[in-house]
């Protein structure tokens, strides 16, 4: 299995495989030819992490594993700067282990997606319930370049997850596919900005969020439209499933939008579960509880089936809200 | 012992009253229709019958098969073989038909103490019924009426009562939103399943499915009240002459 571990924060070499056809340094080796290209990117140029580089019209058909292991408390702050080259396509599972139950995460991915690059991105964060973890995920895209984020977790004590997509020129997609199931005193906050600064772009965020017990969410989304990006199509919707009386969900849908020929939606929603819905589903002979699981398991299963790899996981953190 | 009796049944929502003394009673192998305009509480009969929460019964009873119906939860009412189909059936997005299906045929049975079908069981089940009631192949991996036509929701509520085999089927102005071809299949599906056995209570607007499933008696019904009753032949007065 072709993998980049990082242990503590730090990649750890002796643990990864990495294709032959892609470039993986740490990221001081890095400096050295690809400095400049890191010095517009970083206004502090990392001196830890890993440099990922694709070169032009590389498919790679299997998936990379991105795995972070936790052994203490302290602070990890693993670093990536991805580079897909002209043409090539790759795509990164990531997933977590913690041998601690208050882990500590900081992380950072900068994908940078020459044209007609494609890029997958799929993250699934089952997280103890002392974690603190934030990561945050920026990209650029160029013409043709086509990003998919997304994002599974059953929350925190702290859960933050942030994507950012520039598209910066003609015809570049970036997706945002996000789910928080949410029990007990977990939150979660997913940030997301799609930026567009190229005319003919799209973008499409859907954020769902369950929450049970005294869990919280928040979800703060903004579509931005750049004078010059005429026929941009723009998408954010936003569904939040209260559960019990105690969960606390807020949403910050925004648009800001400076072109004047332009598709754009935002759609934000906190509800309950629909009382015409358990009605129908118990006349037909459903118990209310398994009336309700179902209910749930509508709104979630639409995120958890894009991820075959972890759905038995996620079907279990379903099952707990 | 009847199979459903419903006495002096006074019912109100949000605390206005619908139903105001309201008697009927259906025998095994009885088709019973109840007419009347907009406003007399037929829908609000078909909701109290199925046990929908917000409509709130104030006085009378209502006995199903010996048991006290008004003190059963509208999951028990479905076990012991009470059915109602929607007015409006509600779409429920992510569920798809099939497991919906079997997940509530298992919980009937096994509320009978029967065992619970297969997968192949019911697959098998399932298939026989939709090629009864015309449904088109992929509903059984769509969401629960989403996208649907008006006939169509209707079509999935007759399909429903055909799997579960109810022993009183109410249909909640079945008949609404339904073209010719439509009805035809409705009754069709309706009369296969009618015997001695069972009962049935139509709610309708309108004479036109009493046209295709004829009526023991009909029932007129009234601000609350059932103010008239007859044989099949009072639809046709009243389709000719009104409720007035």
């Amino acid at each position: 299995m072709t993998q980049l571990v990082f242990v503590d924060g730090h990649f750890t070499p002796s643990l990864s495989s990495i294709p032959p056809q892609i470039v993986c340094l740490p990221m001081q080796e890095a400096h050295k030819t690809y400095g400049l290209f890191l010095k517009k990117r970083w206004t502090h140029l990392p001196d830890t992490g890993v440099f990922v580089y694709v070169p032009p019209n590389i498919r790679l058909t299997a998936p990379i594993h991105l795995l972070h292991v936790f052994n203490g408390p302290s602070p990890a702050t693993p670093l990536l700067q991805i580079v897909v080259g002209k043409g090539s396509s790759i795509e990164w599972l990531q997933s977590s282990q913690f041998l601690t139950d208050t882990p500590h995460m900081n992380g950072t991915i900068d994908f940078a997606l020459e044209a007609g690059a494609s890029a997958k991105f799929v993250d699934v964060q089952l997280l103890p319930k002392e974690a603190r973890s934030s990561f945050s995920i920026r990209s650029t895209l160029k013409r043709d370049a086509n990003l998919s984020i997304f994002h599974a977790t059953n929350g925190a004590k702290e859960a933050r997850f942030s994507a950012n997509a520039e598209l910066l020129e003609e015809q570049g997609n970036a997706l945002l596919e996000a789910l928080a199931m949410l029990s007990g005193e977990r939150r979660s906050d997913i940030h997301a900005l799609m930026e567009h600064a190229a005319p003919h772009c799209t973008s499409r965020q859907t954020i769902k969020m369950a929450l049970s017990g005294q869990s919280r969410s928040h979800f703060e989304g903004k579509i931005y439209v750049r004078p010059i990006a005429q026929k941009t199509e723009a998408y954010q919707l936003n569904k939040q499933l209260l559960l019990s009386d105690q969960a606390i969900a807020t949403a910050k849908p925004n648009l800001e939008i400076f072109a004047d020929d332009v598709k754009a939606s935002h759609g934000a929603t906190v509800s309950q579960l629909n009382d015409e819905e358990l009605f129908y589903l118990c006349s037909r002979g459903l118990s209310p509880s398994i009336a309700k699981s179902l209910l749930i398991e509508g709104f979630c299963r639409e995120l958890i089936d894009k991820v075959p790899h972890m759905q038995a996981a996620l079907l279990e953190e379903m099952r707990k809200l | 012992m009847h199979l459903i009796q419903i006495k002096n049944l006074h019912a109100a929502i949000d605390g206005k009253p619908i139903l105001k003394g309201l008697n009927l009673t259906i025998d095994r192998g009885q088709i019973h229709a109840v007419m009347g305009p907009n406003g007399a509480g037929k829908s609000t009969l078909a909701k109290i019958l199925a046990g929908h929460p917000a409509y709130e019964v104030t006085e009378g009873e209502i006995w199903f098969k010996g048991q006290n119906l008004l003190e059963m939860a509208p999951e028990e009412r479905a076990h012991a073989g009470l059915f109602m189909s929607f007015q409006y059936p509600v779409e429920i997005t992510g569920v798809s038909n099939r497991q919906f299906l079997q997940i509530a045929l298992n919980a009937q049975r096994k509320s009978r103490g029967d065992e619970p079908l297969s997968n192949e069981e019911f697959e098998q089940l399932l298939k026989e019924k939709m090629v009864m009631m015309d449904v088109r192949s992929e509903f059984s991996e769509r969401s629960i009426n989403e996208g649907f036509s008006g006939g169509e929701k209707k079509r999935n509520e007759i399909l429903q009562m055909a799997l579960f085999n109810p022993d009183l089927a109410i249909l909640d102005e079945t008949d609404s939103g339904l073209d010719i071809d439509a009805m035809r299949i409705v009754a069709a599906g309706v009369n296969q399943m009618r015997n001695q056995d069972n009962g049935l209570l139509i709610i309708t607007h309108y004479q036109r499915l009493l046209d295709y499933i004829r009526p023991d008696f009909v029932h007129v019904l009234a601000d609350g009240q059932i103010v008239r009753t007859g044989g099949a032949e009072l639809a046709q007065e009243l389709e000719a002459k009104g409720y007035a």
